[in-house]
C-alpha cells in the first residue's frame, strides 16, 4: 500500500493542541490525498472498497482488502468484479433492491404479510442469484396467477397499495417503465383476489371478461411500443444507485447497450459500469460521486466491525417474525421489520417503489445518533474487550481499527489529531473513524 | 360544526400535548370503569371508591381517587377492531386500518408538525419516551422531518443516557467539544456534499451541548419530585415528559408497555396499576402547581380494553382478552374538564350504554383544544388533499367530539 507507516517516528514531541490550527490540517491535505487516488483514478484499497459496497452491500475485511492490494495481477480488478457478483452477498444486496422496487413488505399500505413476504423475496432473490432475463422476470410476474404461498410470482399484484385496475396499472408501469400511469387499467381491470379458507391465503385470479383484457397483453406492450422505456428502466435504476443520479443521455444510450448485449440481464450491465473509467475515477481529482451507505449496510458495517447484533422481531402483522440474531440487515426481507437505525437512516418504507423512497442524505439526527448514541457507545466496546484484540500492542490495535472501519492503514498526520502521544483511548480513536466521512461514504 | 369552530378561536389552546399510550389494551374494569356489582366473573370481587370529583373508579387506584377534579374519564369508548395493529392505527391515527392505500400519520405527528412553525427548540417536536411504536411511529406519509426523537435509554438510571443527545460515558461538555475539535480537523478530505455533512454534524454538537441535553437531566429535579413519581421507569418518564412540557416541545408520547393481560389477568396487573396510579396523579398535580395544566393536554388510553367476562381456562387462567365494544380512556387539562365522566357503559361493560366516543371523535378533540381544526387541511410534502381527521361517517359514527367538557 502507499500509505506511510513510519507514523512512530512522527509522534515523538508533536502535541495535539500543536495541530489543532486550521494550517495544519491544510498543509496535511496534499499528502493525505494521494492515499485515495493514483492520478485520477481511485486507489486499490478504494476501488476494492467500492465494488464490495457497491455489489454486496458490505464493507471488506480487513483480510480481503490485504490481499487485494497484494495482488500483483493485472486483471485482478476485472477478476474482483467477476468473483463478488458470483458471491451469495451480492444476490442478498441486490434482491434488497428489488424487494424496494417491488414493496415488499407486510403491511400498510402495501398488505403482503408475513408468509408471502418470504415466498416473494425467495423468487426475486432467485432472480437475482441466476440472473434471470428482465423480460422474462416481468412475464413471469405479471402473467402469474394462483396462491400467493405457493405461486411467489402472483404476489406482484398484491404488492401494490391499491388494488383497483387503475392502482395495478399505476403499479405495474411503476416498476417496469418507472412512468406510473392509470393508462393501462383495461389490462388489470379482470385480475381480482379471493381468500381461502387457509389464514392469509390469498389467490390471484381472472375473472371473467375480454380475452384481450388481461396482464399478458400488458406484457406484449412492454415488448412492443414500450421497449425502450422498459429496457432503460432497470439501466435508469443502477444509474441511480451508484452514481446518485439519473444517467445523461449518452450514459443511458451506453448502459443500455451493454445491457441489452448482455441479454438483458444485470450482471452484464453492472460488470459493463463496473469496468468503466466513470466508475474507477478517484474522489479528489476525478470527481468520483460520493454516496452516503444506505442505512442497511451502514448498520451491517457497524454490526461485522464491533460484533454486536441486531435483533430482528415482528409480532404485527401475524404470524410472528423472529429473525436469527445474525441475520444482516440487507437480508431483512420484510420492509415492515425494521430497527429505529434503519429509520433514522433512511430505509425505504416501499410504499410507492420509486427510487426516491430511499433517503441517503445526511441530517443533524443522524449525525446524533452516530456522535453520541449508547447503544453504539457499546457497541464500539465490544471491540476494546476483545481479547485477541487486547493482547495487540496500541499502534496494532489502531491499525486494526483503521483497516476494519476505512479499508486502510492510518496516515501520520491523522495519528497527530486523534491519537498525539500514543496513548489514546482506543474507543475513542475508533469513535473519530466511526463519524468520519470516510466511514459513512462511499467514496 | 360552526359553533366548535367559533369557541376554538375564543379559548386557549393547549400548547404541549402529553400521550400515555397504554400498549396492548388496558382493562377498563380496573382502572376508570368498575363493575363492584357485576358477578365476580367480571370483577374478581374487587371494589370501587369514590373520588373527590364524586364519580368511582377501581380501588387500586387510590392517588388518582384524590386529583379526580383534575382529570375526566370516558367510559364510552368503541370501535370494531380486535388485533393490535389494526386497533392501534386507528387509535394513533383516526382512519380505518386497510381502506386507503396510504399510512396516515399518527396524532403526535399531527399535532407536532402543525404546531412546529411556532416551535423553536432544538428537541424535535415529536418525543417518545423511550420507545417507538415500531411501525407505527408514527409520521406515515409526512416523512422523515417529521419523524419523532426516539430517546432510548432510562429515565430511572443515574443519567438518562437520551440516545444523540445526552453523551454516553458520562463524558464531560470540555470532553465533548474536544472531540467535536479533533472530528473536523480529522476529516481532511473535503469532498462534494461535505457542507451538508458539517452542517448537520454542528446542528448536532449544539443540541448536545446547550439547553436540550439539560431537559434530559432527571438529576436537577429535587429528591422529593423523583420520588412523588415514583422511582420507576414510568414515573420517570412522566417527570422527563413534565420537563419536555417546560422545554415547549408541542408533543410527547410515553409508550408504556405491559397492559396485555392475557393470562392471570389480577396477578400481573396490580403491580403496574399502581404504579401508573402514583405516576398520572404526581403527574397532574405537578402541572397544576406550576400553572402548566391549563395549557398541557394529558390523555391516556390503549388502543382497546379487555374483555369483561374474565376467562377462567387454561392457558388463560384468569385472563383477559382484546375488547374494542367498550373501553375507557383518561383526559386532562389543556381545555378539558376536570371531574367527568363522559358515557357510560352497561352493568358489566360489555356494550356501550351511552354516548359512544369513536377513536376519530376521540382524537379530534384533542385537535380541536391544541387549536387544530380537525376538520381543516392537512398540509403535507406529497400535496396530497386530506383533512386532520377523516369526517366519521355512517356507522363510524359516534356522538361528535367532547365537546361537553371542553372548558
Amino acid at each position: 500500500m502507499t500509505i506511510d507507516m513510519t507514523r512512530r517516528g512522527f509522534i515523538g514531541g508533536v502535541t495535539a493542541f500543536s495541530l489543532l490550527g486550521a494550517d495544519a490540517a491544510s498543509k496535511s491535505r496534499g499528502p493525505i490525498k494521494a492515499v485515495y487516488e493514483k492520478g485520477s483514478r481511485a486507489s486499490d484499497f478504494l476501488a476494492c472498497r467500492r465494488l464490495y459496497l457497491d455489489i454486496c452491500g458490505r464493507i471488506p475485511t480487513p483480510q480481503e482488502v490485504e490481499a487485494y492490494v497484494a495482488s500483483k495481477k493485472s486483471s485482478k480488478y476485472e477478476n474482483l468484479i467477476d468473483t463478488l457478483l458470483d458471491s451469495e452477498d451480492y444476490a442478498d444486496y441486490w434482491s434488497m433492491r428489488g424487494c424496494d422496487m417491488l414493496r415488499v413488505k407486510s403491511e400498510f399500505p402495501i398488505n403482503l404479510w408475513p408468509n408471502a413476504v418470504y415466498v416473494y423475496h425467495r423468487r426475486i432473490r432467485d432472480a437475482i442469484k441466476a440472473d434471470e432475463p428482465w423480460p422474462d422476470f416481468a412475464r413471469a410476474l405479471l402473467c402469474s396467477r394462483g396462491s400467493n404461498f405457493r405461486v411467489p410470482e402472483s404476489n406482484f399484484f398484491r404488492a401494490a397499495a391499491s388494488r383497483s385496475p387503475e392502482g395495478l396499472s399505476e403499479a405495474a408501469t411503476m416498476t417496469f417503465i418507472m412512468d406510473p400511469t392509470p393508462k393501462y387499467a383495461k389490462y388489470f381491470s379482470r385480475v381480482a383476489i379471493k381468500f381461502t379458507k387457509e389464514w392469509k391465503e390469498e389467490i390471484v385470479y381472472l375473472k371473467d371478461g375480454p380475452r384481450d383484457l388481461v396482464p399478458e397483453a400488458f406484457m406484449d406492450e412492454l415488448e412492443g411500443p414500450l421497449r425502450s422505456q422498459f429496457v432503460a428502466a432497470p439501466v435508469k435504476r443502477v444509474h441511480y444507485w451508484i452514481y446518485d443520479s439519473m444517467p445523461r443521455p449518452a450514459a443511458l444510450t451506453d448502459m443500455t447497450g451493454a445491457f441489452t448485449r448482455g441479454g438483458c440481464r444485470l450482471k452484464p450491465l453492472l460488470r459493463h459500469v463496473f469496468r468503466s473509467s466513470a466508475y474507477r475515477a478517484g474522489p479528489v481529482r476525478g470527481k468520483f460521486p460520493p454516496r452516503r451507505l444506505d442505512a442497511e449496510v451502514l448498520e451491517d458495517a457497524i454490526c461485522s466491525i464491533t460484533g454486536a447484533t441486531r435483533d430482528f422481531t415482528s409480532i404485527a402483522p401475524e404470524p410472528f417474525s423472529f429473525l436469527p440474531p445474525e441475520r444482516k440487515s440487507v437480508l431483512v426481507e420484510d420492509g415492515s421489520i425494521t430497527s429505529a437505525f434503519m429509520l433514522l437512516f433512511g430505509r425505504p418504507a416501499r410504499d410507492t417503489g420509486a427510487l426516491e423512497e430511499r433517503k441517503n442524505d445526511i441530517t443533524a439526527k443522524q449525525r446524533l445518533y452516530l456522535y453520541n448514541s449508547s447503544k453504539l457507545w457499546d457497541d464500539l466496546g465490544r471491540i476494546t474487550t476483545d481479547k485477541a484484540f487486547r493482547a495487540k500492542s496500541h499502534a496494532a490495535q489502531v491499525e486494526e481499527l483503521y483497516m476494519k472501519f476505512l479499508s486502510r492503514s492510518p496516515v501520520k498526520d491523522e495519528l497527530a489529531i486523534i491519537d498525539p502521544d500514543g496513548k489514546a483511548e482506543i474507543r475513542n480513536i475508533a469513535w473519530h473513524l466511526l463519524n468520519s466521512f470516510e466511514f459513512l461514504y462511499r467514496i | 360544526m360552526s359553533t366548535a369552530k367559533n369557541t376554538t378561536a375564543s379559548r386557549q389552546v393547549a400548547k404541549s400535548v402529553i400521550e400515555i399510550w397504554q400498549w396492548g389494551g388496558p382493562c377498563q374494569l380496573e382502572t376508570f370503569d368498575p363493575k363492584p356489582s357485576a358477578p365476580h366473573d367480571y370483577n374478581n370481587g374487587l371494589k370501587s371508591i369514590k373520588t373527590n370529583a364524586g364519580f368511582e373508579i377501581h380501588e387500586w387506584l387510590p392517588q388518582l381517587a384524590k386529583c379526580a377534579d383534575l382529570y375526566s374519564v370516558i367510559r364510552s369508548m368503541t370501535h370494531k377492531f380486535f388485533g393490535h395493529e389494526k386497533a392501534t392505527y386507528l387509535m394513533q391515527t383516526g382512519h380505518v386500518p386497510g381502506i386507503e392505500p396510504i399510512t396516515y400519520p399518527a396524532l403526535g405527528a399531527i399535532i407536532s408538525s402543525m404546531k412546529m412553525k411556532d416551535y423553536d427548540g432544538e428537541i424535535a417536536p415529536f418525543v417518545i419516551l423511550t420507545q417507538a411504536k415500531g411501525r407505527f411511529s408514527e409520521v406515515g406519509f409526512l416523512g422523515d422531518f417529521y419523524a419523532p426523537l426516539v430517546t432510548g435509554g432510562n429515565p430511572n438510571a443515574k443519567i438518562f443516557e437520551v440516545d444523540g443527545i445526552v453523551p454516553p460515558g458520562g463524558l464531560t461538555t470540555e470532553q465533548i467539544n474536544m472531540r467535536f475539535e479533533k472530528a473536523l480537523l480529522f476529516d481532511h478530505l473535503r469532498l462534494p456534499k461535505h457542507a451538508a455533512f458539517d452542517a448537520a454534524g454542528e446542528q448536532a454538537r449544539r443540541i448536545i451541548c446547550g439547553k436540550a441535553a439539560e431537559t434530559f437531566d432527571l438529576s436537577r429535579e429535587s429528591k422529593e419530585t423523583r420520588e412523588r413519581y415514583g422511582r420507576t421507569f414510568f414515573g420517570q418518564q412522566l417527570l422527563a415528559a413534565r420537563r419536555l412540557v417546560e422545554y415547549g416541545v408541542p408533543y410527547i408520547s410515553i409508550n408504556y408497555n405491559g397492559w396485555d393481560s392475557h393470562k392471570r389477568h389480577f396477578e400481573t396487573m396490580k403491580r403496574p396499576t399502581a404504579e401508573m396510579d402514583q405516576a398520572v396523579s404526581a403527574l397532574l398535580l405537578d402541572l397544576k402547581e406550576r400553572k402548566l395544566l391549563d395549557t398541557t393536554l394529558v390523555w391516556m388510553s390503549g388502543e382497546f380494553g379487555r374483555v369483561p367476562k374474565v376467562d377462567r381456562q387454561p392457558p388463560w387462567n384468569g385472563g383477559r382478552n382484546h375488547f374494542p365494544i367498550c373501553y375507557s380512556a383518561l383526559v386532562a387539562g389543556g381545555g378539558f374538564k376536570g371531574g367527568q365522566v363522559v358515557g357510560e357503559s352497561d352493568e358489566t361493560s360489555d356494550h356501550v350504554k351511552e354516548r359512544p366516543v369513536t377513536p376519530v371523535e376521540f382524537l379530534g378533540s384533542i385537535c380541536e383544544l391544541a387549536g387544530i381544526d380537525p376538520e381543516g387541511r392537512l398540509p403535507n410534502p406529497k400535496g396530497i388533499e386530506l383533512n386532520v381527521m377523516p369526517l366519521p361517517r355512517g356507522r363510524d359514527a359516534g356522538h361528535g367530539r367532547l365537546e361537553e367538557i371542553y372548558v
